[in-house]
Formats: structure tokens, C-alpha cells, sequence
């Protein structure tokens, strides 16, 4: 089984199987378009990510090394956050900070199904809570200038569910 | 690392998964969440939500100053005249041009105290849409008696762009309106009539119909349906409910084995009114890419069965108003295979036990399982039945299960029975109460429970202690909200999420 190499910011080199590093669309552009030969021993730069951040992404990649595809869904389908499969709630029971790192490294790796999973994770921490509740957990500060909250409890008044 | 370290277009991927009630909220955090709350993409499933009397008010151009064109979504609710009222009609062109061609959406409800719909205001308002693809038409004042006036034809100007309209019975039953006329390029159609006006308008535009839905309380009124083209359609629902179903056949035998035999593309088909098993086996026999499928009023439910095996695409049946007797061994030969979802409303058992068990075999990969109504003879040991057998048969792949019935209070002794459905994650109880119940229960496999019944703290509680494991609770708000104290569930629902929902699900 072939293997490239992986070298995170903080100078840390990982020996990844390439199947489990291609759940990256970043490092398959690289090896598959720009024609990189890992062959040669020589590890590929990835310097936005931390190795604690690029362990746990590791981890997750090889679990989910061998998903189909996931289907096209339509935009209601794709609404839901409570489809998220254990093994992926256990693995995103981390701190905040963690959390959005990975979702971070995620993105700069372009692994879809990564952020997409950690995104309902955090959506799941929005839903049904107050904006104070929301500040609160996730140590926001209210920014507003004078007077802006007033006219977007006024818009707020006007909006509701778009009915099907 | 904040939240707000995170790149716009993750948080825009964070906020379209919320409903438009927590994106209110997400909007009034702080000013880079309001800005992205009310970005482009997130807007998808939020509607402006106008009444003309609100125009009135000065209100609304105010509110839209700020982000009127990226609204794609309106609800104008007519409550004031508007025809022979120019400022009226002025303030809404005004507002409406303001989103230019990003409306995609409109819902145009009449709501003109003691005026019945009057088809030129909604023709004036859909001038000022010319892109509009999506429209919605409520009737709130509906005075079914009266009969619209003959007057001189109306013009309708054709909105191309129109690809779906939901319209009602005074709109379509009003012979100075001509549906093929407004929407020409039509796809999707719902529609509720009385008469058989509105079947040339629907004539003329089968061929290039992907769905069609269409309500009627007269009896036969399906008659012409069975001369159109249906090769296009990939969806049909037909309901004719109302007191005396069931005395008639509105599908007779010959035509539907012309029509299914040309409904090749059909997937989904509802059928809400009594329709016989031949009918069923010319289904059965034609629609191959048939994957959801609703009957109702079937009289042999097994017979039922073993029509649907050919449907090998079919992953979700609804059974409504059937009876399940007199089974003879063939039934245990039955496999559906595909199917994993399954709703039983108001059916009969004869024999519940049995039925559960062969019901495991027949459909080995049920997921989900609604069983509703079922409260048929208001016998307490007919429903006791019905649920402990359901339990028994250890159903082996269901993860969720819904059990519904308003009329009854669910025998909460039997929560225990739960632990013998070794997959269950997903509870939903409907009821009109929960029975208090004394024995210990404890069911650790739920992680996800809805109770579409107004409960007590003191409820909630005992149900906590029930279902240990569960991480998300949904409730229908009780009539007092101070049944909710505050500081007490903020400690019962510090370890799970805590929802309490306005109307009842399936409503």
C-alpha cells in the first residue's frame, strides 16, 4: 500500500496512507494535477496545520476512508443536523477551540464532509437558544453599534419560515 | 480560537442549517453574525412576512432598506382592498420592484374581511413579479356558497418564468381565470376545485407536468384526469376525502390501466381517496420506479402485500384505513425487501401479535415505523394489544418509531417494553396525555425523544430518569408556558437539548 508524507507548520512529518490522505481535496489536487511525486520521499507541506489538529483529522479521514460518495440531496434533506452518526459525535466531543481548529484545518484541506458534519455539530449548539445564551457560549461579544439592534429586531419581525 | 476566527463562508455553512427562528436569534449576537445571518446564501428559507395594512404603517420600506434585494421569498397578505385604492396599489408596486428579478417566491393571501377573492387584485400584483417562479394562493375568507359573478373576461398576462403554484378552489373554479393562460411553462401543480372548469386548463398543460396534486370533494371529479398525458410526471397525489369515502369508486379499473400504463416516470404516488386492488396491481405492475407510495382504504391488507412486491424500488409506504384479517400461510412468503419506512394509520388487526412478527419478516430492513390511530374501537384492551405486540416482535433494524393517537393517553407502564426494539433511537409519542405510571422504567437506548402532548416539570423529570441517554427532548408547548420553570429545566436539560414546539407536528 502506498504512502506519502505529510509535514505539518509546526515541523511534525506524517507517514499517511495515500488513500486516507486523497479525503483531502487539497492534497489529491496536489498529487493528482500538479503532478507531485511521492514517490520521492519527499513530504508535502501543509503549512496552516497544526500536528495535534492534523492527528485528529487523520483519524478521522481513516475511519471514513472507504464512505460512498454521499447522494446529491435536495435542500431539505440537507437541512438536517440531527443525522450526524455516533462515531462522529463521539469524535467531535472537543473543546471549542479544538473544534473550530479542525473545522479551520478542514477547510484549508478541503475535506467537504468533514466541515459539513462540523458545521451541524455547531448549528446543533445555535439551535434554540437565545442570542445572550448564544454570546454566552460561545464568548461573543456584543458589538452592536447604538440603535443597529433595534433594527434588527425590526427586521426579525418581518421574517419567518418559508412555507412550503 | 473564537467562533468568529472562522472564514465567512463556514459560518454561512453553519447558518443555513438553522431554522429562520434560531437565525433570528443568530442575527442579534453581534454585528458580523447579522451581517451573515442576512447574507445571500442564508436567506434561502427565510420569507418577508407583509400585510398591505403594514404598508400602511411606513413600516416595511424601512425595513427594506437595508436588505430588500436579497429577500427572494414574500408573504403579502391582502387584508385591505385594493382595487380602486391607487396609493394602496402604489406602496405595493414600490415595495415589490424593489427586489427586481431575485424574487423567486410569492404567497398572495386574501384576507379582505367579508370580500370574496377578487381575481383582479391578485392579477395586479403579479404585474409588478414578472420573474416569479413559485406561487402560493390562500384563500383565507373562502365563501365556498357564493358563486362568482359572470363578468367580462379578464386578461391574464403569461408569467413565463412560473414554474410551481399551489392555488385554491375560488381561484381555480373561477371561470374568468384560465391557469394555462398565467403559467404556461408550468411544472409543479397544486391545486384544490369543485367543478370541471379547471381540467382543460390542466389538459393543456399535461405532457410537461413533473407533479401534479389536486383536492376535490366532488364526487367523480377525476373522471378527465384519466385522459391527460401523464408520461412526465414524476409525482401524483389525488385526494378526495371527505364523508363518504369509500361508497365510491373514483378510479374505475379501465381507465387506470390506460393511465398507469403511460406513468413510466412516476416515483411518488399519494392516494387519498378508495381506490381497489386491480387498480392497485395495474400500479404495481407499471409504475417500476414507484418509491413512495400512499393508499388508503384498502380492504385486504395482505393482498395488499403481496401486490407491492413487485415495486422493488419501494423504500416507503403509507397504509391508511386498512384492515389485516384472515391471513393464510402465504403471507410469510411476503418480502418488501427495499422498504424502510412504513406508516399504519388507522388500520386494523385482527390478530396484532401475529401481525407484528410476520411484519419483522416481510420487511427486514424497516427503519422507521409510524403506527397512528389505532384506537379504532376505544377498546383499552384492543390498544394495549396493539402496542405490546408491536414491542414483542422485537422489530430488528427499526431506529425510530412514532406512536400517535389524540384519543387516548399513552399506557406509560409500558415503557419498558421499548428495550426489546434492540435499534431504537428516535421516539415520538402523540397522544392527548400521558398515563401516570408508578412501576420503575428505564430505556438507556433512546437518544432522541419527542412528545407531541403537553407534559408537566414533574413529567419531564420522571422522563429524564426514564430515558437516561437521551441527548435532544422536543415537546408541544402546554397551554401554560409556566408549566416551564425556567431555572429548574435549565438544570433537568443541562445534559441534553431542550425544545418545546409551538403546534403539533402533524398538523
Amino acid at each position: 500500500m502506498s504512502t506519502i508524507k505529510l509535514e505539518t507548520s509546526d515541523g511534525v512529518k506524517f507517514t499517511v496512507k495515500t488513500q486516507v490522505a486523497k479525503c483531502s481535496g487539497t492534497i489529491r489536487t496536489m498529487l493528482e494535477d500538479i503532478g507531485i511525486n511521492p514517490q520521492d520521499g519527499e513530504a508535502i507541506p501543509l503549512s496552516n496545520v497544526h500536528s495535534t489538529i492534523l492527528q485528529k483529522i487523520l483519524v478521522w479521514a481513516e475511519h471514513h476512508v472507504d464512505d460512498p460518495e454521499p447522494p446529491r440531496e435536495d435542500a431539505d434533506a440537507a437541512k438536517r443536523t440531527d443525522d450526524i452518526c455516533s462515531w462522529d459525535e463521539d469524535f467531535l466531543k472537543v473543546d471549542q477551540r479544538t473544534l473550530f481548529d479542525v473545522m479551520l484545518a478542514a477547510n484549508y484541506l478541503d475535506m467537504k464532509q468533514l466541515i459539513a458534519v462540523c458545521c451541524k455539530t455547531v448549528a446543533n449548539m445555535i439551535k434554540g437558544k437565545t442570542a445572550d445564551q448564544i454570546r454566552r457560549t460561545f464568548n461573543i461579544e456584543n458589538d452592536f453599534p447604538p440603535g443597529e439592534e433595534d433594527k434588527i429586531r425590526l427586521r426579525n419581525q418581518f421574517c419567518e419560515e418559508r412555507s412550503r | 480560537m473564537n467562533i468568529n476566527n472562522l472564514p465567512v463562508e463556514i459560518l454561512e455553512q453553519i447558518f443555513q442549517l438553522l431554522p429562520v427562528d434560531d437565525l433570528k436569534c443568530a442575527s442579534a449576537v453581534c454585528f458580523t453574525w447579522s451581517q451573515v445571518a442576512f447574507s445571500w446564501p442564508c436567506m434561502q428559507n427565510v420569507q418577508l412576512k407583509v400585510a398591505v395594512s403594514s404598508f400602511e404603517d411606513g413600516v416595511v420600506p424601512e425595513v427594506l432598506e437595508t436588505t430588500g434585494r436579497r429577500f427572494r421569498h414574500v408573504c403579502l397578505r391582502v387584508d385591505r382592498p385594493i382595487i380602486d385604492q391607487p396609493h394602496r396599489i402604489e406602496l405595493i408596486s414600490e415595495v415589490l420592484l424593489k427586489f427586481g428579478e431575485s424574487l423567486e417566491s410569492l404567497r398572495f393571501i386574501w384576507d379582505v374581511e367579508d370580500e370574496m377573492f377578487d381575481l383582479n387584485s391578485m392579477l395586479t400584483v403579479l404585474r409588478y413579479v414578472p420573474g416569479l417562479r413559485e406561487l402560493t394562493v390562500e384563500d383565507f375568507i373562502d365563501r365556498r356558497d357564493e358563486l362568482a359573478a359572470v363578468l367580462p373576461a379578464i386578461t391574464v398576462d403569461s408569467l413565463a418564468g412560473l414554474e410551481r403554484v399551489k392555488l385554491p378552489h375560488s381561484l381555480m373554479d373561477n371561470e374568468q381565470f384560465n391557469l394555462a393562460e398565467l403559467a404556461p411553462n408550468l411544472l409543479h401543480l397544486s391545486a384544490e376545485f369543485k367543478g370541471r372548469y379547471p381540467w382543460e386548463a390542466i389538459w393543456l398543460l399535461s405532457g410537461q407536468l413533473y407533479s401534479l396534486s389536486i383536492r376535490t370533494e366532488t364526487e367523480n371529479n377525476f373522471q378527465p384526469l384519466w385522459q391527460i398525458d401523464p408520461s412526465s410526471l414524476r409525482r401524483l397525489r389525488l385526494s378526495r376525502l371527505c364523508c363518504d369515502l369509500g361508497d365510491i369508486n373514483d378510479v374505475k379499473l379501465d381507465d387506470a390501466r390506460c393511465f398507469f400504463f403511460q406513468c413510466t416516470a412516476i416515483t411518488v404516488l399519494k392516494l387519498e381517496l378508495h381506490v381497489s386492488l386491480a387498480v392497485i396491481r395495474v400500479i404495481a405492475e407499471n409504475c417500476s420506479l414507484l418509491r413512495e407510495l400512499l393508499v388508503y382504504d384498502v380492504d385486504d391488507g395482505w393482498q395488499l402485500l403481496v401486490i407491492l412486491q413487485r415495486l422493488e424500488r419501494l423504500t416507503s409506504l403509507t397504509v391508511a384505513e386498512a384492515s389485516f384479517e384472515g391471513a393464510d400461510s402465504d403471507i410469510y412468503q411476503i418480502r418488501l425487501p427495499n422498504l424502510v419506512e412504513l406508516v399504519l394509520d388507522a388500520i386494523y388487526l385482527e390478530e396484532p401479535t401475529k401481525f407484528f412478527i410476520v411484519l419483522d419478516q416481510i420487511v427486514p430492513n424497516l427503519k422507521f415505523l409510524q403506527v397512528s390511530n389505532y384506537n379504532r374501537f376505544d377498546s383499552d384492551s384492543y390498544n394495549l394489544d396493539i402496542l405490546k405486540s408491536l414491542f414483542r416482535a422485537k422489530l430488528q433494524s427499526l431506529d425510530s418509531l412514532t406512536l400517535c393517537d389524540y384519543t387516548c393517553a399513552f399506557p406509560s407502564h409500558l415503557l419498558n417494553y421499548l428495550n426489546l426494539l434492540p435499534k431504537l433511537q428516535v421516539l415520538e409519542l402523540a397522544y392527548c396525555s400521558l398515563a401516570p405510571w408508578s412501576r420503575s422504567a428505564i430505556v438507556p437506548g433512546i437518544k432522541k425523544l419527542i412528545v407531541d402532548t403537553p407534559i408537566t416539570n414533574y413529567q419531564l423529570r420522571k422522563l429524564l430518569n426514564v430515558f437516561p441517554l437521551v441527548s435532544r427532548i422536543e415537546v408541544l408547548q402546554a397551554e401554560d408556558i409556566s408549566a416551564y420553570s425556567l431555572e429548574e429545566l435549565s438544570r433537568i436539560t443541562s445534559r441534553c437539548e431542550f425544545f418545546i414546539r409551538e403546534s403539533r407536528s402533524n398538523e
